[in-house]
C-alpha cells in the first residue's frame, strides 16, 4: 500500500508517544506493549468516560482493609486477582482490630504483587519461547 | 634590558548572579536536566527513527537567493535509512517560467512539490514533530537559504535567527512573521559546526486569522560535514566525503548554473540521494563506537573522546574531586597554550625538521596523569621543600629520566627574577600573545611544575619558590570498566594507561597496514582526549537589559591565583563537563618542557633552531654541518659576517634524537620509532635531503628544498 503522507503519520505517532511519556509503554496486566493502542489517562478521566462494565476499580489491600489504594483493572483481571486472594486464604471481611486489619492489608497487597509477578514471569517466558531464546 | 609590561593572567570564574531575564545557564556537572515543558521531556538517545534530508539550490550571484530545493524523508529500516517520500520545494517568488519547468518535472517523476512556505509548514515542522533528525551537508547553508527571512542577533554571543512562517496581515495585507511557529536559531560554533535551536512559539500574532500553537520537541540537526569532522578529523566536501566512505563520487561534471532547468533539478536530487547514502555510511562508522553520544552532539573528535571517557566509567574530575575553586584559579593562572616561536627571521637556513611523537598523549603518560583521571580522590599536599630540592637538582640529564616526570605534578608560587617563563602580554601593540622570555616581577606568580623545571634549565638556577603544592591521586575510583575502541581495541582503565595504550596500539596497527583507518582514528582519539577538553570554557555574551537597553551584566566571582574578587561582567563563562585546569596546565607546561629539553640538547651540541611550534622544532642542520650566514648569529665567517652553526645530520641523530629517546615511555615492541621523529619532509626517495627553512614570525614559516628548477615549497 502506498502511504500518502508518511511525515504526517510519523508526526501523529510521535506526538502520541510523547503524550504517553517515557517508556516502558505496557499494560500492567494484559501485557500489551504496542504504544499505539495505549493511552495515558488519569483515573478521573477513566471513571468519567469508560463504562463501568469495562474497567473496575480494584482495592489492592482489600476494600475493607485499605479503601484508598486502588488500581483500574478489566473485569477479567479483577476477577483473577480477587480469586487469588481467596485462594491465598486472605480474609477480606472487615476486621475491627486495627493491628489485625493492617496485617490483612499487607497479606492482600503481597498476594497482589505475587499475582503481578507470576503474570510477568509467565508473559516474559512465553515471549522468550516465541523468539527461541529460552535457555531453560 | 628590562622592559616594563603589563602581563595578562588567566583566571577561573564562577557565576554568582545572572541578570533578570538572562538564560539560567547550562547544566553544571551533576545538576539534573531542567525540563522545559515546551519540548520533549527526555534527552533523545541514538539515531532517530526518521530523518529529513534536504539540499537547496540558489542563484550564483552575490545574493544567493533560493531557487528550489529537494528533500527526502527517510525511515529507519534495520541500521539504514530508506527514503519513503521525496519532494521538491520552490522559492515563493520564483518566476512563472521556472515554476513551469519544476511543475512539469514533478508531474513526470511523480514527486510532491510545495512552495517554500508550504515546505516549512507541511514538511519541515511536521518532520520535527515526528522527532526526525534534520540532515544535510553544510546544513546551515540549506536552512538559512530556505528560510523566509532572517537576521543576526547579538544575544548570547551572536546567532542567526530565521523566520520560517509568515502570514498576510488581515488589516494591511502585508506578509508578517508568524510567531505561532518557532524561529530557527543557528549559532556558529566554529568553521566546522554550529548549534541549532528553536525559540518559543507562544506569542499570538496580531491580525492573524487563525491561531494554532503546536508544541515542538527539541530540534535535532546533524550536519554530515560536522559529523565527519568529529569521526575522521577531516574537513571534507560532499565529493571528498563520498570518496572517503567509498561511495560513488560526482556522477557527472555538472556545475550549478543558478537557473532552474531539468539538469539543475537532477543535480540537486542526486545530491540529496548521495547525502542519504553518505548518512548511512557515516552512521555505520558512528555506530562502531560503543559510546553513548547522539549524532547531533558530535561536534569534534573531542566529543568522541569524551564519549569514550564516559564509556570507561570515568567520572569527570570536578564531579568527583572535592577541590575548592581556589585550586582551579591557581591552575588557570599557570595555564598557557603551546609554545610557538621564530628564532631566526628573514634568513633562509638549512634545517632538519623534527616533531615529538604524539606530544600531549606522551606527556600525559610521562607524568602519569591517567592515575589522576581515574583516582577516587585527589589530595593537595604541601610540597614547598620538596619542590625547592627538586629544582635545585635539575639538570638536562635528570629531565631526560622518565621517572623524574612523575614528580612534576605540582604548582608553585614563585617570585620571578630573570626566569624564562611563558608570559602572556601585548608584544606587538595590538594583540595579546604568549612569549617565553625572562620575567622579573615583584608580585609572586603561580606556575606549573614543568615550566619551573624548564626555567631552571634555561637559567641554570631555580626560580625563587615561595610555596608549592602537589597533586596526589588517592585510590582508583569505583565503576571503571573496559571498553573496545571502535569495537576492536580493548582498553581497561583500571590497568592500562589510556594514552599509552592507544599510542602503542596505533603503532602496532600502522606497522601492519599504514593506511588502516583504525590507526588514524587512534591518533585522533589520543590527541583529542588528551588536553583540550580539560580547559574547555564556553564564553557567552549576555544580551541587553530589556528595560534599560544597555548591556546586561552578571555578577561573577573571579579566582586569580589565590586572590578572589567579585566584579560584574557582560561575559560569562560556562565550563565544559571535563573542565579541570590542573591537568590542562600540567599538560601544556610539560609540552613546553619537552621543547625546552630539546632546545637545551641542541644548544649543548653548539647548534640553534629556526622555529618551534608546540611539538615541533626545525633544528639548523645540514648534511656536513658548518657555519651558515645569519645576521645576529654568535659565530663569524672568514669574511667577518655573522653566522649560526648548522649541526651535521649525524650529530642531530646521535646527540639529540638518541639522547631524547630516553624519555620514550612506550613499549619498544609496539613503538619502534624514536620519541623525537625526523619528519618525512626531510627525506626524498627514502634518503635524507637538504631541507631549508624560512621564518617570518611565530607560526609563519616555510620549509623548502632547492631543485634544478629553483625552490620547491615542502611545507608551510
Amino acid at each position: 500500500m502506498i502511504e500518502p503522507d508518511p511525515i504526517g503519520n510519523d508526526a501523529r505517532e510521535a506526538e502520541h508517544l510523547r503524550k504517553l511519556g517515557p517508556p516502558p509503554h505496557i499494560c500492567l496486566f494484559c501485557g500489551i506493549d504496542d504504544p499505539i493502542v495505549l493511552l495515558r489517562k488519569t483515573l478521573a478521566w477513566l471513571q468519567a468516560r469508560v463504562p463501568p462494565r469495562l474497567l473496575e476499580e480494584h482495592h489492592v489491600g482489600g476494600e475493607n482493609h485499605d479503601p484508598n489504594l486502588t488500581v483500574l483493572l478489566c473485569r477479567t483481571c479483577h476477577w483473577k486477582v480477587t480469586a487469588g486472594y481467596f485462594r491465598a486464604g486472605i480474609d477480606m471481611r472487615y476486621e475491627p482490630d486495627e493491628q489485625k486489619r493492617r496485617w490483612r492489608k499487607q497479606q492482600a497487597r503481597g498476594a497482589f504483587l505475587i499475582a503481578l509477578g507470576e503474570d510477568m514471569v509467565e508473559e516474559s517466558t512465553t515471549q522468550l519461547k516465541e523468539i527461541g531464546n529460552d535457555r531453560t | 634590558m628590562i622592559e616594563p609590561k603589563i602581563i595578562d593572567l588567566r583566571v577561573h570564574t564562577e557565576i554568582l548572579e545572572l541578570p533578570a531575564g538572562a538564560r539560567k545557564g547550562r547544566r553544571s556537572p551533576g545538576e539534573p536536566l531542567v525540563v522545559d515543558c515546551r519540548v520533549t521531556q527526555v534527552d533523545p538517545a541514538g539515531w532517530s527513527k526518521c530523518v529529513l534530508v534536504l539540499d537547496c539550490e540558489t542563484t550564483i550571484d552575490q545574493t544567493q537567493k533560493l531557487l528550489f530545493g529537494s528533500y527526502q524523508y527517510c525511515r529507519e529500516r534495520g541500521s539504514e535509512f530508506l527514503a519513503v517520500q521525496e519532494g521538491i520545494f520552490y522559492a515563493d517568488n520564483l518566476d512563472a517560467q521556472s515554476l513551469a519547468i519544476l511543475r512539469q518535472y514533478c508531474d513526470v517523476h511523480k514527486l510532491s512539490w510545495v512552495s517554500q512556505s508550504e515546505f516549512w509548514e507541511r514538511v519541515f515542522w511536521r518532520a520535527v514533530r515526528a522527532g526526525s533528525l534534520i540532515v544535510g551537508f553544510n546544513l546551515p547553508f540549506d536552512i538559512s537559504h530556505s528560510a523566509l527571512d532572517g537576521c543576526w542577533t547579538p544575544r548570547r554571543g551572536g546567532a542567526w535567527s530565521f523566520t520560517t512562517q509568515q502570514f498576510a496581515d488581515a488589516e494591511t495585507g502585508e506578509m508578517r512573521e508568524d510567531r505561532c511557529f518557532p524561529r530557527f536559531v543557528i549559532t556558529p560554533k566554529d568553521g566546522k559546526g554550529a548549534f541549532y535551536r528553536l525559540t518559543k512559539a507562544v506569542r499570538v500574532s496580531k491580525n492573524r486569522p487563525r491561531v494554532i500553537i503546536k508544541k515542538y520537541p527539541a530540534i535535532r540537526c546533524a550536519d554530515l560535514k560536522t559529523l565527519i569532522w568529529a569521526l575522521q578529523s577531516k574537513s571534507v566536501s560532499l565529493e571528498s566525503a563520498c570518496e572517503l566512505y567509498g561511495l560513488p563520487g560526482k556522477v557527472s561534471g555538472y556545475k550549478p548554473t543558478g537557473q532552474v532547468s531539468v539538469a539543475e533539478i537532477e543535480y540537486n536530487r542526486t545530491d540529496v540521494s548521495r547525502t542519504v547514502g553518505l548518512l548511512n555510511a557515516v552512521r555505520a562508522d558512528f555506530d562502531g563506537h560503543p559510546i553513548k553520544l547522539t549524532p547531533e552532539k558530535a561536534f569534534s573528535p573531542a566529543s568522541i573522546a569524551k564519549g569514550y571517557l564516559d564509556a570507561m566509567g570515568i567520572i569527570p574530575p570536578r564531579e568527583k574531586f572535592t577541590l575548592g575553586p581556589e585550586i582551579l584559579g591557581i591552575a588557570m593562572q599557570a595555564y598557557c597554550g603551546g609554545r610557538a616561536e621564530c628564532r631566526i627571521r628573514h634568513t633562509p637556513v638549512p634545517v632538519v625538521y623534527t616533531d615529538f611523537l604524539s606530544q600531549y598523549p606522551t606527556v600525559n603518560t610521562l607524568m602519569d596523569l591517567w592515575s589522576i583521571l581515574t583516582a577516587e580522590q585527589l589530595q593537595i599536599e604541601d610540597a614547598t621543600d620538596e619542590v625547592r630540592d627538586l629544582l635545585s637538582q635539575t639538570t638536562l640529564d635528570r629531565v631526560l629520566d622518565r621517572d623524574f616526570w612523575k614528580k612534576l605534578r605540582f604548582f608553585a608560587l614563585v617570585v620571578p627574577d630573570e626566569d624564562v617563563l611563558p608570559v602572556r602580554s601585548d608584544y606587538n601593540g595590538q594583540t595579546s600573545n604568549i612569549g617565553l622570555n625572562p620575567l622579573t616581577s615583584s608580585v609572586p606568580i603561580w606556575c606549573a611544575g614543568p615550566d619551573l623545571v624548564g626555567a631552571t634549565l634555561y637559567k641554570g638556577q631555580p626560580p625563587k619558590v615561595v610555596k608549592a603544592f602537589k597533586l596526589v591521586p588517592v585510590e582508583k575510583q569505583a565503576g571503571l570498566k573496559s571498553v573496545k575502541l571502535r569495537g576492536l581495541v580493548d582498553i581497561d582503565p583500571r590497568i592500562d594507561d589510556f594514552f599509552k595504550k592507544v599510542i602503542e596500539e596505533r603503532a602496532r596497527i600502522k606497522r601492519a597496514n599504514e593506511h588502516d583507518p583504525l590507526a588514524y582514528f587512534l591518533k585522533i582519539l589520543a590527541n583529542a582526549g588528551s588536553y583540550g577538553l580539560f580547559v574547555e570554557v564556553n564564553p557567552e555574551k549576555l544580551g541587553n537589559n530589556p528595560k534599560t537597553g544597555k548591556p546586561a551584566r552578571a555578577k561573577v566571582r573571579v579566582y586569580a591565583g589565590e586572590d578572589t574578587f567579585e566584579p560584574t561582567s557582560e561575559f560569562v563563562e560556562y565550563p565544559g563537563r571535563w573542565y579541570f585546569p590542573p591537568i590542562a596546565a600540567l599538560i601544556t607546561a610539560a609540552g613546553r618542557l619537552l621543547l625546552a629539553a630539546l632546545e637545551r640538547a641542541v644548544t649543548d651540541a653548539g647548534g640553534t633552531y629556526l622555529m618551534c611550534d608546540t611539538d615541533s622544532m626545525a633544528v639548523v642542520a645540514s648534511e656536513s654541518g658548518g657555519l651558515v650566514p645569519c645576521t645576529g648569529g654568535p659565530h663569524h665567517l672568514p669574511d667577518g659576517g655573522e653566522a649560526v652553526k648548522a649541526l651535521p645530520w649525524t650529530e642531530v641523530q646521535e646527540k639529540i634524537v638518541t639522547r631524547l629517546d630516553s624519555l620514550n615511555p612506550y613499549g619498544r615492541d609496539a613503538v619502534s620509532e624514536p620519541i623525537l621523529k625526523i619528519e618525512k619532509v626531510n627525506s626524498s626517495n627514502g634518503k635524507q635531503r637538504e631541507l631549508y627553512g624560512y621564518g617570518i614570525s611565530a607560526k609563519r614559516y616555510a620549509l623548502f628544498s632547492r631543485t634544478s628548477d629553483g625552490l620547491q615549497i615542502e611545507g608551510l
